[in-house]
This record gives C-alpha cells, sequence and structure tokens, in this order.
C-alpha cells in the first residue's frame, strides 16, 4: 500500500508476492518442524496450531497464484492499483484470524476484516454496473447476515456464560441451564456462516455477485473466502458444539444435501462462465459441508484441507484461463472457447485438467479430494454419500462443457488469445501443483 | 492342372481307405489321438479318430464316389472360371465329411457335421453373382444350423449323463444308463439328423440347394452329407435301441417324409428339383429302416443310394451339359437319340431306384421293406409300398418325359446337343455297373446268394468297446412271407414303369393333365406351400420383429427411459434455475425462510 | 513386469501428446509391440496355479490405504494378452485411416491402453477404480473428437451413464473399505474377506453391478452401445469392443463375485434372464439393421449377453468359457470393425443394401473376410467355437430350457452374419463397387493376423484353456454356493 502511496507502481506486485512467500515459508517451516504454534497469543484468543497453519499455507499459496494474475487482471488500473493489493492483503488477514480462533469475538473480527475489503472489492469496477450491483448486494446480504451471527454469538454466550470456544464446549457437554437458547444459538451461527461460505438456502448472493465482481475478485471469493468460512465453520464446529451434535446435524445435512442438488442442477443451464463457476462453487460449499458433519472424526479436518486446496488451485487455474480468453473478447459464454485447443492448446490443456479436477475425476487431484471427504462421511451418512455421488454425476455434465466447446466443437470464434507471461506461470505452477497431488495426496490430507 | 491335384487327391484317399479297409477287417478298428483338443476338468475332448468297420465302410463310398464325382467336375466345370475354387471348396468338403465319419468322439463328428454345412454353403452358392442362389445357400446353411443346436443340446445331455464324448466311454455306458435322459439324447441327435439330412419339418433347403453345380448336388446332396444323419444314427444304435419312444419318432418322420416328398415329386419339372425331393423320399426311407431297427439296412440303402442317385444326378448333369444349361424337362424329349450313353446310364439308375430286380436298389428297398413288414406290421409295410410306387412313378415319368418322345426344345439347342466327353461319361458308366451290381453287398437270407448279408456280418464286427458296432438283427420272417412281400412290390414296380410308358413315353408331348395344374395338382406343384408357409411363419415374422425392436423396443422403449433422466435432470434444473430472479428482496426472504426451516429442528 | 505394462505405454503417451515427435506411428506401432512382447514374456515365465506373479506392491497413499499394487494370476494375463495383442493391431488399422493432428490421437490411445492395463493388473480396490475412471477419459476424447456426426451428444451420453455407473461402484467399494478390519485396506485380499449383512451385501453388490452392467452392457443397459459404437472413428469402436467392456466382465468375475457371492447367488436367477434376453433381444434386432457398423454392434451385445450369462451360471464351463471367448471375441469383433472401416473408406457407406459383389472385385478380401465372418458365428475350428461351446454348456447346465434359448444365437448369429456377408459381397456389382480396389499391404497384414488367430485359435484352443485353468478353479473353490 504504501508503494502504491509513492507512485511505484512496478514495485507494487513483487512486494507482495514477496511478502505472501515469506508467510508461506514461515508457515511452512511451523509445519514442518511440527511446531505447536506460537501458543495461544492476546489472551487466548487466538491459536495459530497445525490446523491454522496448514489452512493458512494452503491460502497462501492460492493466493500467491492469484496474485501472480491479478498482475495481468488488475492491468488497467491505475491510481488504485496499491489500494487493491492492500485490500486483499487485509481481507487475507481476516482469513487467518478464521483460522485460528479460539474466542468467539475473534471469529466475528476475522470474518468482518475478510468481508468488508471484499464489498469494496466487489464494487471496484466503478464504472461498471454489474460491479456495483454485486457490491451492493454483497452488502447488503453480508449485514444481514452478520446481524444475525452476532445475534447467534450472544445467545450462545448467554447460555454457556463464555466467548472462549473451549470453554463453550466443555459447557455443552455438561449441559446447559437453558439448551434451548443454546440450540437458537447454534441454529443462527449456522445461518450466519452457511451465508458465508454460500450454502443453500443462504446461497442467493453469491451467482449475482460472483458474476458482477472483476474477474480476479471473483477468484479471491471463490477460494480463500470459502477456504476461510470452511476452517472457521469446522474449527468452531468441532471445537464448541460436538456434544450436541445430534441436534445440529440434521439441519446441516438438510442444507448440504440441498445445496449440492439445487447448485449442480441450476448449473446445467448456465451459458456464461463466471456464472457456472458460481454455481460450482455453491455445490463445492455443498459437497464441504458433509465434512461440517462429521466434525470431530479423525481425518475429516484432512479431508476439508486436502480439498479446499485442489479446489482452490483448479479454480485459480481456470479463472486464468478464462481471463485471457474472455477479458480481450468481451465474451464470457462457453462459445467464447470454441476452438481453444487449437488456438493456445497450452490453456486448453490447463483449463481441461481443472475442468476435470474440479469433475472429481480420477486421477486428477480433484477426486482424491472427493474420496477422503466422501469416505470420511461414508460411515455414518453413506445415503448423503449416494446424493453426493449422484450430483458429482450431474456436474460432470456442465464442467464437460466448456471441454466440449474447446476440442470438440467445429464452430470456431475469431477471438486473439495471448497469453503474458505472468499467467504463463502461474498456469504451469498451478498444473505442477495439480499433478503433484494427484501422486501424493497422503501428504496433504496427513497435516491435520 | 487343378483337375489333376484335385482329383488325384480323392484317389489317393481312396487308396488308402482300402488299406485301411484291410486293416480293419483283419485286426478290427484302428484309433489313433491326434492332440489334446481341450479339458474341462475330467472332460477331456481329442482330435482323435476312431477308422472301425463302419466308419471306414463311409470313408470307401465318400472317398469312392466322389472320386468318380472329382473326375467327371473336371468335364463339367471346365469353362468355369471357378474352375480352381470348386475343387479346393469340394476337397474341403470331403475332408470335412471324413472328420464326420472318422472322430472318435461326438465332437469331431460336430466339428465334421457344421465343416459339410458351411462347405455345402459355399458350394451351393458358387456362382455367387446370382443373389437367389446366395439365398438358397443361407438357407441351407441355417436350417442346418437350427438342427445344429438340437445336436449341440443332445451333446450337452451326453456329457452330463455319460461324463465324455467318446464314443467308447459313452457306448460303454449304456446298460445302467437313466431311460428317459436317454430318449432325450436321442430326440436332440435326431433333431440334428433332420437338419442334416432334410427330414420334415427341416428339409426344404435341399432342394432349393440345386442351385449349386450338379456335381455338388450329386456329391453333396445325395451321396455324402444327407447321410451324415444316417450315420449318425446308426453309430448311436446303442442309444436308439433303448428308447422305443425315440425309434418311434424316427420311423414315422421317416415314412411321412417319404410318402410327403415323393408326391411333391410327382409334380416337378426341373429335373434336378425330381431329384431332389426324390433323395428326400429315399432318405425318409432310410430314417423308416432306423426307426425299425434295421440300422444295417439303412446303411445298406446308403451305400446303393450313393451309387444310384450319384448316378442319376451327374446324367441330369450330363443332360444338362448337353443342352447348354437348360433343366426343364418340358423342353427336353427324345434325348436318347442324341446323348446314347447318358440315356443307358440314366435307364440303369431309374430301374434301380425303382426297384427292378436284381439291381441294387432292389436289395436294399426290400431289406427295409421286410423288416418294416416285420417290426411294424402290415400298414406300416403298406405305407412303404405306396412310397415305393411314388418313387417309380416319378422317375419313369423323369426318364420318358426327357429321354422318350419329340424333342420340345428350341432349334439352336437341338444343334448343341451332344453327348459329354469320356471324362464324365467313364465315372457314369462306372457307377452304372455298381448300381447294378451293388446289391450283392447284402443279399438276404432267403435268396441263399453266396456271400448273403456280408455287410451286416461286417458291421457286426466288433468295435472298439469290443461289442458289436452294429448288432445282427434277425428278421423273423419266414421265406415265403418274404418272398411274397418281395414280389408283390417288385411286380408294382414292374407295373408302373411299362404304364408309365404309355403314358409318357409314347406320346410326343406331355400329357394334357400334366399341363393343367388345378386343384391339388396345383398344391402339389407348389409343394404344397411349405415354402411360403415357413416364410410366413419364421422369417417374415422375424424381420417385423427386428425392426419393431429396433425402433419401439430400443429407441424408443429402453433409451427412451435413459433419455428420459437426462431431460427430467434437466428440466429440474430450468425449475431452480428460477429460483435466481436478481431481486435482493427475494433472496433475503429466501435466507428468512430457510433459517425458519432450520429452526424446527429444535423441535425435533 | 507388470509395472511396466502400464509405465511404457503411459510415457510413450505423454511424450506423443506434449513433445509432438515426427515418426509417431511407428513410435506409437513399436510400444504396441514392445508391450506384447512383455506381456507375452510375462505369460512365459508365469506360475499357473492360480497364485499371482510379477507383483509389485508400492506404499502410495497411506492415509487412505490405497496402494499401488499390482500383480497378474492367470485371468489377469489372458487380459493383458488380450490388450497387448489387439494393441499393435489397432493401432496398425488406425495407419490406414486419414487421422488428422496424429500425436494427439496415437497418444490417446496409448494412454488408454496404459489404463486398461491398470484395471487388469490392479489388485488394490481403489487403484482398480481410479484405472477403471482412466481409461473412460481418452476413449472419450478420441470419440469426440475424431468421431461422426452426432458425436458431442452420444459422446457426452456415453461417458455419463457409463461414468455413472461407476461412481456407484466407488460407493461400494467405499462401503467395503470401510468395513475391512483395523486400519482399513484397499487390498483384495482384505476386501474380500469382510463380512456383510445380507441387505448391505446386496447393496454394495448392485452398485458394482451397475457399473459392470453399463459398462459390457447387458441389457437393458445397452442403449449408450449402438450410437457410440458408430459415431466413433475406428480405432475408437475397435477399442471399446475389443477391449474396454471386457473390463466389465473381469470386474464381475474378479471383483464383484468374490466380495458378495451370497448375495450375487440370490440375484443370479434375474440377472441369468436379463443376460439371456439381451442375447436374443440383441440378435433379433441385428437380423435387419441396414447399417453394417450397427449390426456387428447389436451382434457385439448378444456376444457379450453370452459371455455374461456364462460367468454368471459360475461352472467350470461357464467361466472358462467366458475368458476364453473374451479373447476371441475381441479378436473377432476388431477383424469385423476393420472390415467395415474399409468397406467405408472407399465405397463411402456404411449401407449394406448399397454394396454388393465386392468378392468379385476383391477376391482376397472375401476370403479373409469370410474367415473372420466365420469366427464370428462360431463354426467349428474356427476360435469362435470353444468359448461358444464351452459358454453354452456352462449355461446349459445352470438351467436347460435358458441354455437352449441362449443357443438360438447360433442360428441367428448365421442369419445376420451370412446376410450381411451376402448383401456386401456376393451378388453383381454396382456403379460404386466395381471400383472396389482389393487390400492393400498393411491392410493384409491386419485382415491375414486376424483371420490366421481366428484359426489357430481354433484349432488350438487349449493353449489358452490353460493359462487360466489353475486360477478358474482357485475361484470356483473359494466361492462356493
Amino acid at each position: 500500500m504504501f508503494a502504491g502511496l509513492f507512485g511505484k507502481r512496478d514495485l507494487l506486485l513483487p512486494v507482495t508476492l514477496l511478502g505472501l512467500a515469506a508467510a508461506l515459508g514461515v508457515s511452512a517451516m511451523s509445519l514442518s518442524t511440527g511446531d505447536a504454534g506460537w501458543g495461544t497469543q492476546y489472551t487466548s484468543m487466538f491459536s495459530f496450531d497445525k490446523y491454522a497453519q496448514s489452512f493458512t499455507a494452503i491460502t497462501l499459496t492460492s493466493v500467491l497464484l492469484l496474485a501472480g494474475m491479478s498482475s495481468w487482471g488488475f492491468r488497467t488500473l491505475n491510481s488504485s492499483l496499491g489500494d487493491h493489493y492492500a485490500l486483499i492483503l487485509f481481507s487475507l488477514c481476516g482469513a487467518v484470524c478464521m483460522f485460528s480462533f479460539t474466542n468467539l469475538v475473534m471469529l466475528f473480527i476475522g470474518i468482518e476484516i475478510l468481508s468488508i475489503p471484499l464489498y469494496v472489492l466487489a464494487g471496484s469496477r466503478r464504472d461498471d454496473l454489474a460491479s456495483n450491483e454485486a457490491a451492493l448486494k454483497y452488502f447488503l446480504m453480508g449485514a444481514f447476515a452478520t446481524g444475525i451471527l452476532l445475534f447467534g454469538m450472544t445467545l450462545v454466550y448467554g447460555s454457556t456464560g463464555t466467548f472462549n470456544t473451549a470453554a463453550i464446549g466443555a459447557a455443552v457437554e455438561r449441559g446447559v441451564a437453558s439448551p434451548g437458547m443454546l440450540k437458537m444459538g447454534i441454529l443462527l451461527l449456522v445461518v450466519g456462516l452457511s451465508f458465508k461460505v454460500s450454502a443453500v438456502p443462504f446461497h442467493f448472493w453469491a451467482p449475482d455477485v460472483y458474476q458482477g465482481s472483476p474477474n480476479t475478485v471473483t477468484a479471491f471469493m471463490a477460494t480463500a473466502v470459502k477456504t476461510a468460512g470452511f476452517a472457521a465453520f469446522y474449527r468452531l464446529f468441532s471445537t464448541s458444539f460436538l456434544g450436541v451434535n445430534e441436534f445440529w446435524s440434521v439441519g446441516i445435512a438438510a442444507i448440504a444435501g440441498l445445496t449440492m442438488t439445487l447448485s449442480n442442477f441450476t448449473a446445467i443451464f448456465q451459458t456464461e462462465f463466471k456464472r457456472m463457476m458460481a454455481y460450482s462453487s455453491i455445490s463445492h460449499a455443498g459437497y464441504l459441508m458433509m465434512a461440517i458433519l462429521v466434525a470431530g472424526q479423525p481425518g475429516s479436518a484432512g479431508a476439508i484441507l486436502l480439498y479446499m486446496l485442489t479446489y482452490s488451485i483448479a479454480t485459480i487455474c481456470a479463472f486464468s484461463a478464462y481471463i485471457v480468453v474472455a477479458e480481450p473478447n468481451g465474451d464470457g459464454s462457453f462459445a467464447a472457447f470454441n476452438g481453444l485447443s487449437k488456438k493456445q492448446p497450452l490453456v486448453a490443456l490447463v483449463m481441461a485438467l481443472s475442468m476435470l479436477s474440479l469433475a472429481g475425476i480420477p486421477p486428477l487431484a480433484g477426486f482424491f479430494g472427493k474420496y477422503f471427504l466422501f469416505s470420511t462421511v461414508m460411515q455414518q451418512y453413506p445415503w448423503l454419500v449416494v446424493i453426493a455421488v449422484i450430483n458429482s454425476a450431474v456436474s460432470v455434465y456442465y464442467y464437460l462443457k466448456v471441454i466440449i466447446a474447446m476440442y470438440f466443437t467445429k464452430e470456431e470464434n475469431t477471438y486473439e488469445v495471448l497469453i503474458p507471461s505472468s499467467i504463463r506461470w502461474v498456469m504451469v505452477a498451478g498444473v505442477v501443483i495439480i499433478t503433484l497431488l494427484t501422486v501424493l495426496p497422503g501428504n496433504i490430507f496427513g497435516l491435520i | 492342372m487343378v483337375g489333376i491335384i484335385g482329383a488325384g487327391s480323392l484317389l489317393a484317399s481312396f487308396l488308402l481307405t482300402v488299406m485301411c479297409l484291410n486293416q480293419v477287417g483283419a485286426s478290427g478298428p484302428i484309433q489313433s489321438t491326434l492332440y489334446h483338443f481341450m479339458s474341462i476338468d475330467r472332460l477331456s475332448l481329442d482330435f482323435g479318430f476312431l477308422v472301425d468297420q463302419l466308419s471306414v465302410w463311409m470313408m470307401m463310398i465318400i472317398t469312392g464316389v466322389g472320386f468318380l464325382i472329382h473326375v467327371y467336375s473336371i468335364g463339367y466345370m471346365h469353362d468355369d472360371e471357378g474352375f480352381y475354387k470348386f475343387f479346393a471348396y469340394l476337397n474341403l468338403f470331403v475332408f470335412s465329411m471324413l472328420l464326420l465319419v472318422m472322430g472318435d468322439n461326438f465332437l469331431m463328428l460336430f466339428f465334421g457335421w457344421e465343416g459339410v454345412g458351411l462347405c455345402s454353403y459355399l458350394l451351393i452358392g458358387f456362382w455367387y453373382t446370382n443373389r437367389d442362389y446366395g439365398t438358397a445357400a443361407r438357407k441351407a446353411f441355417i436350417m442346418n444350423r437350427v438342427g445344429d443346436l438340437g445336436l449341440l443340446l443332445g451333446m450337452f445331455f451326453i456329457i452330463k449323463t455319460f461324463g465324455s464324448l467318446a464314443y467308447k466311454d459313452v457306448f460303454a455306458q449304456l446298460a445302467g444308463a437313466d431311460p428317459a435322459m436317454v430318449t432325450v439324447i436321442c430326440l436332440l441327435l435326431f433333431v440334428g439328423a433332420m437338419g442334416k439330412s432334410a427330414q420334415i419339418p427341416l428339409y426344404t433347403w435341399l432342394p432349393d440347394a440345386m442351385a449349386g453345380p450338379t456335381p455338388v448336388s450329386a456329391l453333396i446332396h445325395a451321396a455324402t452329407m444327407v447321410t451324415a444323419g444316417v450315420y449318425l444314427v446308426t453309430r448311436c444304435n446303442g442309444l436308439f435301441s433303448m428308447s422305443p419312444d425315440a425309434m418311434h419318432v424316427v420311423a414315422i418322420v421317416g415314412l411321412v417324409t417319404a410318402v410327403f416328398t415323393a408326391i411333391i415329386g410327382l409334380r416337378q419339372n426341373d429335373i434336378k428339383k425330381v431329384l431332389a425331393y426324390s433323395t428326400v423320399s429315399q432318405l425318409g426311407l432310410m430314417f423308416l429302416s432306423l426307426g425299425m431297427g434295421a440300422y444295417v439296412s439303412a446303411m445298406f440303402h446308403v451305400t446303393t443310394h450313393a451309387f444310384f442317385k450319384a448316378l442319376l444326378f451327374l446324367s441330369a448333369g450330363s443332360v444338362i451339359h448337353g443342352m447348354g444349361g437348360e433343366q426343364d424337362i418340358r423342353n427336353m424329349g427324345g434325348l436318347r437319340k442324341y446323348m446314347p450313353v447318358t440315356f443307358w446310364v440314366f435307364l440303369i439308375g431309374t430301374f434301380a431306384i425303382s426297384g427292378f430286380p436284381l439291381l441294387s436298389g432292389f436289395f436294399s428297398k426290400d431289406e427295409i421293406f421286410a423288416n418294416t413288414y416285420a417290426h411294424g406290421g402290415a400298414i406300416w409295410w403298406a405305407m412303404a409300398s405306396v412310397s415305393a410306387v411314388l418313387t417309380a412313378v416319378y422317375m419313369c415319368r423323369l426318364l420318358y418325359v426327357t429321354f422318350f418322345g419329340e424333342f420340345r426344345g428350341t432349334e439352336e439347342q437341338r444343334h448343341h446337343i451332344h453327348e459329354s466327353p469320356s471324362v464324365m461319361t467313364i465315372p457314369l458308366m462306372v457307377l452304372a455297373v455298381l448300381s447294378v451290381v451293388g446289391g450283392l453287398l447284402n443279399t438276404p437270407h432267403f435268396m441263399h446268394l453266396p456271400g448273403s448279408q456280408w455287410m451286416a456280418h461286417w458291421l457286426a464286427g466288433n468295435g472298439v468297446n469290443g461289442t458289436p458296432i452294429v448288432p445282427m438283427a434277425e428278421v423273423h420272417l419266414s421265406a415265403s412271407t418274404e418272398w411274397s412281400l418281395m414280389s408283390f412290390t417288385t411286380a408294382l414296380a414292374l407295373l408302373v414303369i411299362v404304364a408309365l410308358y404309355f403314358v409318357y413315353g409314347k406320346v410326343a408331348n406331355l400329357p394334357v393333365s400334366d399341363q393343367k395344374q388345378t386343384g391339388f395338382t396345383k398344391v402339389v406343384a407348389n409343394k404344397f406351400y411349405v415354402d411360403e408357409l415357413y416364410n410366413s411363419l419364421f422369417v417374415k415374422p422375424t424381420e417385423a420383429l427386428s425392426k419393431f425392436l429396433y425402433q419401439y423396443a430400443d429407441i424408443q422403449g429402453v433409451d427412451g427411459v435413459v433419455n428420459g433422466v437426462g431431460t427430467g435432470v434437466s428440466k429440474l434444473g430450468a425449475i431452480f434455475r428460477r429460483l435466481q430472479n436478481g431481486n435482493i428482496e427475494y433472496y433475503l426472504i429466501g435466507m428468512v425462510v430457510g433459517a425458519a426451516l432450520l429452526f424446527l429442528t429444535i423441535f425435533i | 513386469m507388470s509395472f511396466l505394462l502400464i509405465i511404457v505405454p503411459l510415457i510413450a503417451s505423454a511424450l506423443l501428446l506434449l513433445a509432438r515427435p515426427s515418426g509417431v506411428r511407428q513410435i506409437a506401432l513399436a510400444v504396441g509391440v514392445v508391450n506384447f512382447a512383455i506381456s507375452i514374456f510375462a505369460a512365459y515365465s508365469a506360475l499357473y496355479d492360480g497364485t499371482v506373479n510379477h507383483e509389485t506392491n508400492i506404499a502410495w497413499i497411506e492415509q487412505a490405504g490405497i496402494r499401488f499394487s499390482v500383480g497378474m494370476d492367470g485371468i489377469g494375463i489372458l487380459m493383458i494378452l488380450l490388450t497387448n495383442l489387439l494393441t499393435p493391431l489397432i493401432i496398425l488399422s488406425s495407419q490406414s485411416q486419414r487421422i488428422d493432428n496424429e500425436p494427439r490421437y496415437y497418444g490417446l490411445v496409448l494412454m488408454m491402453v496404459a489404463a486398461l492395463n491398470g484395471v487388469f493388473l490392479s489388485t488394490d480396490g481403489m487403484l482398480f477404480y481410479i484405472f477403471y475412471e482412466l481409461a473412460l477419459i481418452p476413449i472419450y476424447f478420441i470419440c469426440a473428437i475424431w468421431g461422426g456426426e452426432n458425436r458431442i451428444r452420444v459422446t457426452l451420453k456415453f461417458f455419463i451413464y457409463t461414468f455413472v455407473g461407476s461412481l456407484f461402484m466407488l460407493v461400494s467399494l467405499l462401503y467395503l473399505y470401510l468395513k475391512t478390519p483395523g486400519t482399513h485396506s484397499f487390498a483384495w485380499t482384505d476386501l474380500v474377506n469382510v463380512q456383510l449383512s445380507t441387505v448391505e451385501a446386496i447393496w454394495v453388490m448392485l452398485g458394482f453391478f451397475f457399473a459392470f452392467a453399463v459398462k459390457m452392457p447387458v441389457f437393458p443397459f445397452h442403449t449408450w452401445q449402438p450410437d457410440t459404437y458408430v459415431t466413433s472413428p475406428t480405432g475408437g469402436t475397435m477399442l471399446l469392443s475389443g477391449i474396454m467392456l471386457k473390463m466389465g466382465v473381469y470386474g464381475a468375475i474378479r471383483w464383484m463375485i468374490p466380495m458378495t457371492p451370497e448375495a450375487w447367488h440370490t440375484l443370479t436367477p434375474y440377472f441369468m434372464a436379463l443376460a439371456v434376453t439381451g442375447i436374443v433381444y440383441a440378435s433379433i434386432i441385428a437380423v435387419k439393421q441396414s447399417d453394417f457398423k450397427r449390426l456387428i454392434a447389436y451382434s457385439s451385445i448378444a456376444h457379450v449377453g453370452l459371455i455374461a450369462a456364462g460367468v454368471m451360471a459360475w461352472n467350470k464351463m461357464g467361466l472358462q468359457g467366458s475368458l476364453i471367448q473374451m479373447l476371441n471375441h475381441g479378436i473377432n469383433v476388431v477383424g469385423l470393425f476393420f472390415v467395415v472401416d474399409l468397406i467405408e473408406r472407399r465405397l463411402g457407406t456404411r449401407t449394406l443394401r448399397q454394396m454388393g459383389g465386392i468378392a468379385k472385385v476383391a477376391p482376397r478380401f472375401a476370403v479373409l473376410f469370410m474367415i473372420i465372418m466365420l469366427g464370428a458365428v462360431a463354426v467349428p475350428l474356427t476360435n469362435g467355437f470353444p468359448g461358444e461351446f464351452l459358454l453354452l454348456n456352462g449355461v446349459w447346465q445352470y438351467n436347460n430350457w435358458l441354455g437352449a434359448i441362449a443357443g438360438l444365437t447360433i442360428i441367428f448369429g448365421a442369419v445376420y452374419m451370412l446376410r450381411a456377408y451376402g448383401m456386401a459381397m456376393f451378388g453383381e456389382t454396382n456403379a460404386e463397387t466395381a471400383e472396389f480396389t482389393d487390400l492393400d499391404g498393411r491392410e493384409t497384414a491386419v485382415l491375414g493376423i486376424v483371420a490366421a488367430l481366428v484359426l489357430v485359435l481354433g484349432f488350438f484352443p487349449n493353449i489358452i484353456l490353460q493359462l487360466t485353468d489353475g486360477t478358474v478353479n482357485r475361484i470356483l473353490g473359494s466361492v462356493q454356493f
């Protein structure tokens, strides 16, 4: 940000990248040395434990790639470039808070720090009506959801007497005086958090907001924000509310099922890539909700971790390919991809791999993400897995539409597609990571 | 050159067969296994050979008559551009037929069985540019296959009942076998025989098979392939003898076939078709004999039939050759002036088949009739005699119409008529001689001729199990009964020969009654419309079913369900899509509703 | 050894797809031949008593209990012989066609070969699943890029239908996996030992069954097949019908039945009825087909129905029959599709009515086609016969009437194949067919090899039967009802 202030535009990206890389290096180091983290800090509001470290690491990886992508994505911005990077980094801080909270208040702060820059970023294209609409919708509905979230926290505090997540967990185990209040509170928390991760029926903002925002921002929303949301969701529920899980499992299961089904079926009809990705994002939220169901079981956190990583990388690769095709030619529909395999085989390949990974087709990384997820859920909720499986099959259809356009359709368009080297690097890095995850997914899974 | 190789190989085979004959006569059956074909647990199926009295007898016929027909073909197929192919197929056929009779287990028999079916297909459709010939060939193959299914199922039952397919093993265990099983086996084997030997209801392929070149008709559809069914039943006589029901079925089918097809033959005008129906009819007689337990008589008739039927076919071929391709006897007449050799041998053949005294057919037919009378009674015998009379009638009709009277063909044909070259006539003459003396192979006891029942004794020799292959059957009839039976049928035959001369032979043109085709005669002339019946019973419905299944069941039915799933999904998607209408109030309401529903879970 | 069979084509595939060297055809063919040689060597140096040979067992994703473990027993050897025997033939036959972007095509073919080998060699459940799905991707691309008209819709249907099927298999596998004691494992031996309640077993089995029934295909899950076969390029159809569908049969024998034997046994009568119905149904439809390629597609359904029925009969005859018939059907169907292809290339049509008289102008072709056709009709002493004989006997042993009905296939098979041959080859030539050129060197080689195999395997079927005898005994012994 400060670099931006001094008008040194060229420095912005390298500085950002450097910072991110440094952060990544630090967290990777902590992970490998098995450091228990810096323990609880700030009067036990904050605990950078293994969980937090892993999630931070993967989020940093995705944001790194994103930053690489953004150098081109933000090329049209002049004055406010520094602000953009700053906002993204602030948002990222919020995400880190959401990974490592041990106190409800911290969670709330983290969510706000995450969201507010996003409201701004969503509307950052001031002359674009869609962008403004997106920002407004996001803000309005976000405010609404935040209110609910806060109210939920209040109720929980009221029934357990503490904001500390571990203490809440203990209180829940013991049994609280007014279970009704607790349950209400939990449900409100569910509503608020579900909004954040765009689960049905709190997802209505997502398609419009995703579509309206600038592409790089959408990519950030689809990846880092989702990761943060789920990490927080999981952390909260596995620490605090396991005692009454028979109660909220019903609701969560219903949400999961609805989310998967509604989003996948709606996605079939999309003709616009970005909107399709929005629905795809919602559907993945649905799959991930299943992991919440088995919060506390061994392996469930790792499943989320792996899934988020594969999903994020695939999404970023897909978006990077999308940017080079859609933005210069002003066409964001599937038809814009026609014949891409002949024009730019590398881009087509990257997009194809991303699509296949998102669909969960072996042996790509996305399959393993889904696999680990399903296997942790399978024992207790086999029928839900069946629904998930059916939805995966349905999702294949719309993911394949892109591939069909790129490789099989005979109708060509005359779009020019040039790839700046930064995007190329992003793509290559993404493919490499996906390949690595294909061969060695276990390492990520085993982190938590 | 090709002809020499083609025929020469058969001559060599024949000589080798004679050697085998000697060896078998001296020291009994020869058995040898070439290699191991396949085995499943204890069921071992080998590519093995068994040359015993029965098989070597068949081999003599196959290679002997086959050789003569090969020589004949050198002349007959002289101008054909597929000359080399013809001999290749013909030799392949002989190979398959030999496999059939030389096998030591049912699987080998089946190999040869299907092999001859294949060669029959190739040879019937030899002139393949004509689509009708191809259809006839297909019909033959498919009808054969129907029979083959029966044979295959019979083999399965054999495996289950006897644990093996080798003749040695099966026939050794006959004593303890379940009679019901044996009956089933026999019936299924007979189904196979019905297909291969053209018995009712699987006979219609044989007349159509006349589309092939005449030597083919002679070799395959007269002398050898069609007798495979008879061979099969004879080989399994042990099994059949254990099942009176099966024997009964065989006899009935044989008799009905014999009479029915003889009637059809009365009104056919294609020289080869008459002979074809005649073949089916004679085969019916053979099966009648088998059904009566007279296996030797059946084999005897196979032998004599091979002689005179091959003779008849080849001379018919000679006629066709001389007439430049004409096959309709209404356009012939008085040919004895132009083709004397052919005429005389055809005459001999006709008399042989009609049962003229002391010719080969006389002896073999009489033995069958005697056995029929002995085992079945007067009624059976009477029906059989009817078929004999009919045989004489249609054969003499054929003889007289073709060779006597005035020539009714075109001028161009008249110029063209010539006797066939010696490469064709010499085999004819050899066959004629055989047709005359062939009867001496197995003269009946009561005539007290030297070497009587020689064949029966030969076949009763000990097989590979040490038991007689075809046990001697005694005909318990008094000599006087036999004499009177014989005289009766002979008298009838002679009567027919003479009477028909006046109806057909002396007149210039075909009698008016022949030319008119009304009422019953029309039905007969149209072969009782059996082909049309099969067409509407089997062919057309199958084709219709095929179209129906494809169009409706598959495309609209089953696939419709599959496509329906896809359509359902997309319809659902369309509905869901409308939820997202861009209206923020709507979204917020949605959220509230969702939250409210969630709260309901508190009360669960 | 097993590992090599997978890795060699995989590397070659990557090479072709990414590096696009020249001499693509030769490389592809060489890889195919090399793989064939390896498989022959593996077959030669293996034991045939039912044990697993040439094993490779590496830890892969320990946390999920997935190991990269591959190996081959008698059945596996037969399957890889099938795959690697047909691969060079398919590659060779593809070279007769005009294919644009050859590196991509051959790269995809080799990728598929690697996946197919993987399927047949896996002894780890999840690895099996992964390869099973992996094989779908290249064939989808092959059919969708180089296919005929309507290919996008047809291949999408094919992909999704098959994918849905195998997703259910995934669920079943997962369920079994989670039931293995201790730290779960996907190894075959562990999965087989899982005890399930009756209801559980039925669901698990149905999951597998759905996947395999779509793959083979078994009536009524077959409707994707005729369209897909017809729209695919010839190489794709050969891969699909020659090898890929055998994955379903193999999966049933190797995975489904040993893991859920009682459930299987309870439902066998229904499945058997389906299979036999499919045989007759498909045969009848084939009788009146006017498109030659579609005719062979339906005939393939009929043949595979018989193979499936033989497996369901679960006796020695049936199993041995199904195994040897898988090999022979693969060979014959590759030959037949090549015949269709070369007719189509010359005449521009696949409609039988528009052909005729080709035998007159192309005698060499006529002879080779005839031999292959006879193999398809199961004339004794061709390779189609031993399998058909054993299969029919196996089904007949299970139930006499079903065996008799299944036996109708020998009649119908003769009907439609002879009809097709007659319409194409016999009769008079018309304007187009008079120009039919006889086979060139490469085509003669392909058809010649197939015809030779038809005859050799017809005379000496025991070579193949011996390969699988030991393993079949072991499987039959371990799964008893």
